[in-house]
């Protein structure tokens, strides 16, 4: 399998205010902090990790919405970070983006056919008869009734304003798409539409996905590989099956764990690793390893050395001092 | 069910919303009893009319629009020591009304009898007051305490939700909170008068994994501990099966399917049960299946379908469900469905036992 | 327990057997829409009906546009003809309003001064929308530095009083031949835009960060698409209201610096004049002073009324 999607050493830190209302006081709040992974061809990957972890500001970096701050992002032998603006505008095409809130991520005052549409408008593909068509083979390749190109989003429900969505990504015959939690807003009897339909879309076009959610049965099931982040790091990446029955770093493990199960003879007797506390300030993360503060196995060395994320063999790679 | 061992029974409540557009008819109908000492979850979408149901009988329904048309909300005369108040005789005897219930009475059933916990704790903790000063508002409002006791008080619920330092806590804002220490500041404000019900919305979904855990858990301690009835809303399956004891399914407004946690888990007796089991992807499962989704959108509740109201989108619809509604028949002990399917002449289908 | 066991029908009729045949709807099919067909602005419209103020001030500018336009066409008379044998008439059928001191019909007049005001109101409002909603949207959209300058520069302009800047200006074009109208124009354009680049970068600010904007910019659209076809159509609520409202202010401002004769004089007849020469008389012909001031206050209210009505019907917090 080759390599489509390179990042390495990817840090993305945001200026924040940390003073008082009156008082300039500016921090750096490090989103992401030095994640480096790759993406093969026709792969899904999930990126999984709770509120703060960096997981979204890592996808919106890779489609450009964000500078890094340092790093790379080597997306089919072409460095994004050292792209002009206009040279970056082509690439997009062929990696596109799948947003989180359906109700939020379409432009009420257009039309469904004009927002499908305007990626073709903006790069001024064929003509306004063949734009419409493809609009219309859009449409039904998402399950939507191709008349309705002339309505406006808000008259379709929240799983159908996702197909919308996906119907975007898919005008300009993207090769990769980084969903950003496209499931998280929608319906559970809605959720396993939208999850079927970007299997067979990745069956019949060929795409690679990025798929950054926090559900972690549904990162399980529709990923090949799962990278775990906390606080900006990489925790743990794996197989997705494996990772289910093997996870080696405790927070990969407290993750799942907190996983509840649709079955009450598990869940009753289900014994749960519950993490102390909250997660610590990405403003000001902890020394060393970062997920010290809330790790039941913590010892006096994570607060000192940051741990190294080490290849276990086989692709399977951990950050933490006691796994070998 | 004992008749005795009743703490509230929805009778045929029935809640619209008066729109521009329309009637929405968010609640129709719907009868629901929650035993004493025990744990209800109620299951549905968006739209399914859980949340609605629960500010119907907190009587906390925005009008206009919302309009309660129908219905009785009987509770506990007991625990709410309103004698005059309460049924003399008939079905609902030694219960009182709470829907029948002037303003000010239904004040003092709020907080003191029912408490609530909302989605969000940020959106219904006051920003501008200390958690101390809203923890005893309550308590002193109902009566139940001075303000040293009620203060005392707060401190031991504050340490029995597992707050850290309670006594300077008190006199933290919400914003020096975390979500999660934010929910359980709810979750005890919800328990400082020990109300005989609490009904908790959601109470995880703005939270993340972990702490959802943590919530969890400290749910199912409480629930030992303390003999509050609970009421959880959730549009998750897997919230529920590890706290409720009875399950209620709700689509459209409707009860679709009412059982045992066990029984609701293991024998499904509704199309749409078996179709929300199946359409989410288990953690613990060894192989990876193609999931099975239900088809189609939740009905439109302005002009919602003829008949059953899940028929457009159930895989066993029969001409018959197109027509009319089914009622919602005894399937098991306890264990009530609103399917045409366990009708003797429906052609037999896996799951799905016969009832004459 | 009010649980049924037993099964019940409909008229009582036990269903025939092919009722009880499985037939599902089939899968796979598109899926359809449900509910009519309705836009934004179709809504507005409905919740703006039912709001009779609002409604009445609407009604009240079309027919002030309408006078405006026809009313000194079809008159028999000229703002501007004087007839020295009928001063002060007070109002008769042949003079509505009566005549002013120099005999002049204050019918036409006034209608006249109508077009001054509209003409006003027209250009506080292109100004507005092709300075103020550009202005505020680009600097709201490039934020940082760009920001911060751009509206530092609009402060420095909201320091200078509208009625300095008439002063100045009629000082500086004092004998050049410019008509005072003119200076009228100059100065509400240049203060009339601030509030409204104010607010449509409050706007812009809160929709940029939208998913809508950042899928736009996804989809590789370039800056000025973004923000003229994504952000300032999102943001035309606010701008409407802010427009409707400012039109008004605008108006008065004229009938003011002509009032106390900073603006157009005579023989040209705005509000402000009709008034301000109605003043002198007001002891002996009230109504000299009356209809222009009410024509004022009309138009006050009539453009007050739309805007409140718009506000309530545009603004997304409020919609049910």
């Amino acid at each position: 399998m080759d390599t489509i999607l390179k990042v390495e050493h990817l840090k993305k830190y945001f200026a924040v205010n940390v003073g008082g209302p009156f008082t300039r006081q500016m921090a750096s709040l490090k989103a992401v902090d030095d994640v480096s992974f790759d993406v093969g061809r026709g792969e899904t990957v999930g990126l999984v990790g709770e509120t703060g972890c960096g997981k979204t500001t890592v996808g919106r970096t890779i489609v450009g919405l964000y500078k890094p701050t340092a790093g790379a992002i080597t997306y089919c032998d072409q460095n994004l970070c050292v792209l002009t603006n206009e040279a970056m505008r082509k690439v997009r095409s062929k990696l596109q983006m799948i947003f989180q809130d359906p109700y939020a991520s379409l432009n009420p005052r257009m039309t469904v056919g004009n927002i499908i549409g305007e990626p073709m408008d903006i790069f001024s593909i064929g003509t306004l008869a063949e734009r419409r068509e493809r609009v219309q083979e859009l449409l039904r390749t998402v399950g939507l009734n191709p008349e309705h190109a002339n309505r406006f989003p808000h008259e379709f429900s929240g799983g159908q304003r996702q197909r919308i969505g996906i119907a975007r990504a898919l005008a300009m015959n993207p090769e990769f798409i980084i969903a950003d939690e496209p499931i998280s807003a929608l319906d559970v009897s809605i959720q396993a539409q939208i999850v079927n339909m970007l299997e067979d879309l990745q069956q019949n076009l060929g795409l690679t996905y990025l798929f950054i959610a926090h559900d972690l049965a549904m990162v399980k099931h529709i990923s090949d590989r799962v990278i775990v982040l906390y606080l900006g790091k990489v925790v743990e990446v794996d197989e997705s099956k494996d990772i289910y029955r093997h996870p080696l770093h405790p927070y990969t493990k407290a993750l799942l764990s907190a996983v509840p199960i649709p079955d009450p003879r598990i869940e009753m007797q289900r014994q749960r690793i519950v993490l102390k506390g909250d997660l610590p300030s990405p403003v000001n993360p902890p020394s060393g390893c970062h997920f010290r503060t809330r790790c039941p196995i913590a010892q006096p060395i994570c607060a000192e050395q940051q741990p190294e994320l080490r290849d276990m063999g086989s692709g399977h790679m951990v950050s933490c001092h006691f796994v070998s | 069910m004992n008749e005795d061992n009743v703490l509230m029974r929805i009778q045929g409540l029935t809640t619209n919303f008066h729109t521009y557009a329309g009637v929405v008819h968010a609640v129709d109908d719907l009868s629901l009893t929650v035993p004493k000492d025990s744990v209800v979850g109620i299951v549905g979408e968006s739209g399914s009319g859980k949340s609605v149901t629960m500010m119907s009988v907190m009587r906390l329904i925005p009008s206009p629009p919302g309009r309660i048309e129908g219905g009785n909300v009987w509770f506990d005369g007991a625990a709410l020591g309103m004698p005059d108040r309460t049924e003399k005789e008939g079905p609902n005897k030694g219960m009182v009304d709470l829907l029948g219930l002037p303003a000010d009475a239904m004040m003092k059933v709020r907080g003191r009898h029912i408490g609530m916990i909302f989605q969000d704790p940020m959106v219904s903790l006051n920003p501008v007051l200390t958690i101390g000063l809203q923890m005893t508002e309550s308590m002193v409002v109902h009566g139940l305490a001075t303000k040293e006791e009620a203060w005392k008080r707060a401190v031991d619920m504050l340490a029995l939700v597992g707050i850290p330092n309670p006594e300077e806590r008190m006199r933290d804002y919400p914003h020096q909170y975390s979500g999660g220490m934010r929910q359980r500041v709810m979750i005890a404000m919800a328990l400082s008068c020990s109300p005989e019900l609490v009904i908790a919305d959601e109470p995880t979904t703005s939270l993340d994994v972990t702490v959802q855990a943590q919530i969890l858990e400290l749910m199912k301690e409480l629930k030992a501990k303390l003999k509050s009835s609970i009421i959880i809303i959730s549009h998750d399956l897997s919230i529920v099966a590890g706290m409720a004891d009875k399950v209620v399914v709700m689509y459209a407004g409707r009860v679709l399917e009412e059982a045992d946690v066990y029984d609701l888990y293991e024998k499904p007796g509704h199309p749409y049960t078996m179709g929300l089991m199946k359409s989410v992807p288990r953690l613990d499962a060894e192989n990876r299946e193609r999931l099975v989704p239900i088809e189609g959108s939740p009905p439109d509740l302005l002009s919602p379908p003829a008949g059953c109201k899940f028929a457009p989108r159930c895989k066993y619809a029969m001409n018959i469900c197109r027509e009319q509604e089914p009622p919602l028949v005894m399937v098991g002990e306890g264990h009530r469905a609103r399917c045409f399917l366990h009708h003797p002449a429906a052609p037999a289908v896996i799951g799905f036992v016969k009832v004459d | 327990m009010a649980a049924q066991t037993a099964w019940e029908f409909k008229e009582g009729a036990l269903p025939e057997g092919g009722k009880f045949e499985l037939s599902p709807q089939g899968s796979g099919e598109l899926q359809q829409i449900a509910g009519r067909p309705t836009t934004y602005w179709s809504d507005a419209i409905r919740r703006i009906r039912r709001n009779r103020l609002a409604v009445v001030g609407f009604w009240i500018i079309i027919a002030l546009l309408f006078v405006a336009v026809v009313g000194p066409m079809v008159s028999p008379y000229s703002y501007e003809d004087q007839d020295l044998e009928n001063t002060f008439q007070s109002p008769t059928l042949r003079h509505p309003f009566g005549t002013d001191q120099l005999g002049r019909d204050q019918m036409t007049r006034v209608m006249y001064g109508s077009r001054i005001s509209l003409a006003v109101g027209i250009v506080c409002a292109a100004l507005n929308f092709l300075i103020g909603v550009t202005y505020g949207g680009i600097a709201a959209y490039f934020g940082g530095r760009v920001d911060d300058i751009m509206m530092r520069i609009v402060d420095i302009l909201y320091g200078i009083p509208t009625l300095i800047i008439v002063i100045l200006l009629t000082v500086l074009f004092k004998d050049k031949g410019v008509s005072p109208l003119v200076n009228v124009f100059i100065a509400i354009g240049l203060t009339y835009w601030l509030p409204m680049a104010r607010i449509v970068r409050g706007e812009i600010l809160s929709l940029k960060e939208r998913e809508f904007a950042l899928a736009a910019k996804t989809i590789g659209a370039p800056n000025n698409r973004i923000l003229f076809r994504h952000l300032i159509p999102n943001a035309m609520g606010p701008i409407i209201v802010t427009v409707t409202l400012e039109i008004p202010s605008a108006i008065f401002t004229e009938a003011f610096l002509s009032y106390i004769g900073l603006g157009v004089s005579a023989p040209v007849a705005s509000w402000g004049v009709l008034a301000s020469d109605g003043t002198e008389a007001i002891r002996s012909f009230p109504y000299l002073v009356l209809f222009p001031a009410l024509a004022i206050s009309l138009t006050m209210f009539a453009f007050n009324f739309l805007g409140d009505g718009l506000r309530d019907a545009l603004d997304p917090r409020l919609r049910q």
